[in-house]
């Protein structure tokens, strides 16, 4: 028994807010290493995006 | 009637009078459209995660859950288990995305981001004619909720008290729009979750922990402990389970008046902090009521309403002024999901009805003034239908958030997950989505199948959205770029690389402009970067 519960029921029922806990502080640093990478990422999309203006890289060349 | 001293009438008024101080302050501050619908889109982390899940949670963790566990046992928290993890679905998958894609399309309105993800003349009809009704109802019943709680726990009659409850809503709300029901949301959340946890401990004393709940409680009798409820009513049904955890996990994508909140973020960054902040919450404030209600079994056997039992609670374990706080808390509930969807009326009413069909060319004070206007149209109605009552009114908004549910959770996920979601995959689903949830309650088909109406509802529309979006036209490229764009996954040329790195490195731009200049590369059949 773990609390006064079959482990079948604790676990089914009162494990939940833990896992979520733990998931989420899990997503926050997924979300944080995504979000440098994005940060790079509109970096380079902005400069792309001036330098198109600018006539220094041609749209629908070579991708990385 | 609980309450109905002076203590719960002082604590009762110095809060709304703070909740219209609320209003009245945030109206100064609302000088644009966009301020007065999203806030100025600069709603930080905390404030987003409290308003996403006070929006997400009615009067019904104060009353209806305990009451079902209280009746059913452990089985009801299969509900909380899907609560409990909504804003993990929901900000981690929506959140960062949608923030994005909607400040590219330039929408104020969840329907107009629809309109516009997919563009359609059917579209925003379709969406609109769904939201208005549907959200319409929900805001309905919440103006009933608030009047019937005032009236049940402060003995006040119950056209007075529809008329305080929802005059106070309607009020804030009309003045400092989406800022004035962010910061009230944020106080309610507060309150709520205090007075929930100060319950809690009391009562967990009371019952010796844990262990000493749960040991009482199948003493008493096994299956309020066990797996299928009460007297094992729901023995093998998973498919009343998947509907139950399903219905919360997911359900609040779909949701108009929850998903705004993705939009007001400050900025997609502040994503990370809002799963956290409102998982915690969550799990403080959805599993605690329902553990109450089994608490309740105990402490309070021969209680004759159920759906009073944390009040009761509050009223047995607490001094007068804490009592009437969660008093308070309970009025915080209802009010925090109803001036979310007063809100969104408004803005519906008024960007996507006016603008787009009435002035085309409305100015950003005329938009404002109009969402006022609306919201205080739409308070006024729904009070006069409240006191009314006409029959059937409750059999609309019982089923509202199912139908909202099935009909846009697809489209919204869609829309920044799969860049060849159309305009004919998004029709098929809000209609096929609302059609089946209402033959499916109307024909009340939840029980004899044992599958929940947003089980069903979400299915049929998650199909009819794939095979609608793989028969129809493709989103033109523009629309495909925006959506690879608010991923972050648009193919950047590589001859920015070099730009980059002239930026990161100096020493790397040295290397490479030795290697274009010199000819080692050729020699050796490289190309340039």
């Amino acid at each position: 028994m773990i609390f006064g519960l079959e482990p079948h029921v604790f676990f089914a029922f009162l494990s939940w807010p833990v896992t979520y806990i733990v998931i989420a502080i899990i997503m926050y640093f997924v979300m944080a290493k995504h979000d440098k990478e994005e940060e790079a990422w509109e970096k380079a999309y902005d400069e792309w995006q001036a330098s198109l203006k600018d006539g220094k890289v041609e749209e629908g060349g070579e991708v990385q | 009637m609980i309450g109905g001293g002076v203590t719960e009438y002082v604590v009762l008024l110095v809060y709304l009078i703070g909740m219209i101080g609320i209003g009245v302050y945030w109206a100064k501050h609302s000088k644009t459209s966009e301020d007065y619908l999203l806030g100025g889109r600069r709603i930080g982390s905390v404030l987003t995660a409290l308003t996403l899940q006070t929006t997400s949670m009615s009067g019904y963790m104060f009353m209806g859950g305990p009451a079902q566990t209280y009746r059913e046992g452990y089985f009801t928290l299969w509900y909380a288990v899907g609560d409990g993890g909504g804003a993990i679905f929901n900000v981690g998958i929506l959140g960062k995305r949608m923030r994005r894609l909607s400040y590219f399309l330039g929408c104020l309105s969840p329907i107009e981001y629809i309109e516009k993800r997919y563009p359609g003349k059917a579209t925003r009809a379709i969406a609109a004619v769904i939201a208005i009704c549907f959200v319409y109802g929900y805001v309905l019943a919440q103006f009933l909720s608030a009047g019937k709680t005032m009236c049940a726990l402060l003995g006040v009659p119950l056209p007075i008290a529809i008329i305080i409850g929802a005059g106070v809503i309607v009020f804030y709300t009309f003045a400092g729009g989406y800022l004035a029901v962010a910061w009230t949301d944020f106080i309610q959340g507060i309150v709520m979750v205090c007075s929930m946890v100060m319950i809690f401990v009391l009562a967990w004393n009371q019952v010796g922990g844990l262990t000493g709940l749960n040991e009482q409680l199948t003493a008493l009798d096994p299956t309020l402990t066990g797996m299928w409820g009460k007297g094992n009513m729901y023995q093998g049904q998973w498919g009343v389970v998947a509907g139950a955890v399903g219905v919360y996990l997911i359900g609040y994508m779909g949701l108009p008046h929850v998903v705004i909140r993705h939009m007001a973020m400050e900025s997609p960054k502040l994503a990370k902090q809002t799963v956290v902040i409102a998982t915690v919450w969550n799990q403080l404030f959805i599993f605690v009521p329902y553990i109450m209600g089994l608490m309740g079994i105990l402490l309070l056997p021969n209680i004759d309403d159920p759906e009073m039992v944390v009040l009761s609670l509050a009223y047995q374990l607490l001094p007068g002024v804490l009592a009437a706080i969660v008093l308070v808390a309970i009025m915080s509930a209802i009010m925090s999901t109803a001036d979310a969807q007063l809100m969104l009326m408004g803005t519906m009413l008024g960007r996507d009805i006016y603008q787009r069909y009435i002035n085309k060319d409305a100015s950003d004070k005329q938009l404002m003034n109009v969402s006022r206007i609306c919201i205080l149209a739409v308070g006024i109605i729904s009070v006069i239908i409240a006191l009314i009552q006409p029959p059937g009114v409750f059999q609309i908004v019982v089923f509202s958030f199912s139908t909202l549910g099935s009909s846009f959770l697809p489209s919204y996920v869609g829309a920044v997950w799969w860049k060849r979601g159309n305009t004919t995959g998004c029709v098929a689903s809000m209609i096929c989505g609302c059609i089946i949830s209402i033959i499916w309650e109307a024909a009340g088909l939840a029980g004899p199948t044992g599958m929940h109406t947003f089980f069903i509802g979400v299915i049929v529309s998650i199909a009819a959205y794939i095979i609608g979006s793989l028969i129809g036209k493709p989103p033109t490229k523009e629309m495909q770029d925006l959506v690879e764009r608010a991923a972050c996954k648009t193919k950047i040329p590589a001859g920015l690389a070099t730009v980059n790195y002239k930026d990161i490195a100096p020493e790397t731009n040295g290397v490479l402009t030795f290697l274009k200049e010199s000819s080692y590369m050729e020699e050796r059949g490289f190309q340039p970067v």
